[in-house]
């Protein structure tokens, strides 16, 4: 699972009929760096996420990638990236 | 499996009800001398590796269902051994 902060939404307006309905953030990947200093943001590209807990800009949530991501869904989505989780506490080592 | 070193953990109010009451670590994934590579990953955690242990994580979801009770939970790594030392690798 990987961590990530909210920076946008993404909004459709042709897709293939599993995804209707679904709503996709923005997420820019967290390092160390990013966990330990709130208001920088890695140069890693950002990558989109579906989600379904409703999660806005802002929030840090942990995504779940691959085919582990089509998971929580009943038949087969073509989704290789999920929301599984928004992060309340965040506990860290200081250094 | 992915060597990595915990450096904290996380908890969620928000999240899939399979994950729900799983303990959830930040592990820093280590290179080949043991130093840290400032990458973290998220790892399920039912073993209780305490934090600035090395652990070896998976990064594939069938061996995390084992013990996820439901089999929706969108997980791939998980903690499944807390390492004692490695050796023989130049540091």
């Amino acid at each position: 699972m990987r961590f990530g902060k909210v920076i946008g939404k993404v909004v459709l307006n042709q897709h293939c009929d599993q995804l209707a309905g679904s709503r996709w953030l923005v997420v820019s990947p967290m390092g160390k760096a990013e966990f330990q200093n709130e208001d920088s943001y890695s140069n890693e590209p950002s990558t989109i996420v579906y989600d379904a807990l409703g999660a806005n800009e802002g929030s840090i949530i942990g995504f779940t990638e691959g085919g582990e991501a089509t998971l929580p869904f009943d038949g087969p989505m073509p989704v290789d990236s999920y929301n599984a989780v928004i992060v309340d506490q965040i506990q860290m080592e200081a250094k | 499996m992915i060597l990595a070193k915990i450096v904290g953990n996380v908890t969620s109010a928000v999240c899939h009800p399979g994950i729900e009451g799983v303990r959830l670590l930040l592990c820093e994934v280590l290179d080949d001398a043991g130093n840290a590579t400032g990458k973290i990953i998220g790892a399920a955690d039912w073993l209780g590796a305490g934090e600035g242990s090395k652990v070896l994580i998976t990064a594939d979801g069938d061996a995390a269902q084992l013990h996820v009770e439901d089999p929706n939970t969108p997980l791939r790594n998980a903690v499944f051994g807390i390492v004692d030392h490695v050796e023989g690798v130049k540091s």
